[in-house]
């Protein structure tokens, strides 16, 4: 039998807040990439609708970048992977 | 002039005499580039069965290396860790998708038969073309500066190539996903 602490400290809720933001993927704008080929990737690799693909690529063309998926740090660093072989340019950050 | 047309589900490109051997040679420039002498770029047999390499990987010196192979993180330990997971898998893939292309563009009479399977190596194969040549030539968004050249000017080979893939990448990714 345990005995519950009697209180949590601090910085052990902000470490595990902290572990608990999603992770984002950012797509950069630039000048090289179709605007048709930048939405047919977003289709192709999130199986987002032409609508949805086609405002996101919106974004990253008017807004310079934009966040086109969420997850864990594992899922996006797959997404970056995916994105930079087909030679979009994009990082990954926490949200 | 490229013509580009659908024969089933399958993409037909009449590339004429000219373009045949300027694709194969961007594409096999490229693909040197990627994996110089046609080797994964990690000698370490387990790194090339996992794709992982042993040591640490630097960002390339090249610019246009660098626009196909980005950093993934802001800072620079996470950016190199990253790279050192992803980096050889990345260049044999890209490598592989030129050699795809370098296969089509030597194909018999200049007809390149491009199955399904095959459309995403190929747009993604160009589009790492025009990324290096793009790079190579400062293109911007507001490219103005490069539509009055000179006719002498030594960047008009190069343009008048980006200019041509463009069009083939916008012409295949019409009949694949039209408007």
């Amino acid at each position: 039998m345990t005995i519950a602490p009697e209180h949590v400290r601090e910085s052990d809720v902000d470490e595990v807040e902290d572990a608990e933001r999603p992770w984002v993927t950012i797509v950069w704008n630039d000048p090289v990439n179709l605007m048709s080929y930048v939405t047919y990737v977003f289709q192709k690799l999130f199986g987002y609708s032409r609508e949805k693909a086609t405002k996101l690529m919106l974004d990253v063309h008017h807004k310079g970048r934009a966040a086109v998926s969420s997850g864990t740090r594992e899922q996006m660093e797959h997404d970056v992977a995916r994105l930079h072989a087909a030679g979009l340019w994009a990082t990954l950050q926490q949200d | 002039m490229t013509h580009i047309e659908r024969d089933g589900d399958v993409i037909v490109m009449q590339l004429t005499a000219d373009e045949r051997p300027i694709l194969a040679t961007f594409a096999a420039s490229l693909a040197d580039m990627l994996e110089p002498s046609g080797q994964p770029v990690d000698a370490d047999p387990l790194a090339k069965l996992v794709g992982i390499s042993a040591g640490p990987v630097d960002r390339p010196d090249d610019p246009a290396l660098r626009r196909l192979l980005p950093d993934a993180y802001d800072d620079a330990e996470g950016a190199a860790e990253f790279r050192r997971l992803t980096d050889a898998d990345l260049r044999a893939e890209k490598a592989a998708n030129l050699r795809r292309i370098i296969d089509g563009a030597t194909a018999a009479g200049g007809v390149v038969r491009i199955n399904p399977d095959e459309v995403d190596p190929w747009l993604s194969g160009i589009n790492d073309i025009r990324l290096v040549i793009g790079e190579r030539l400062a293109i911007t968004d507001d490219g103005d500066h490069l539509d009055d050249l000179d006719d002498g000017d030594p960047r008009l080979p190069a343009l008048a190539i980006y200019h041509w893939l463009t069009d083939m990448q916008g012409w295949i990714l019409q009949l694949v996903d039209p408007d």
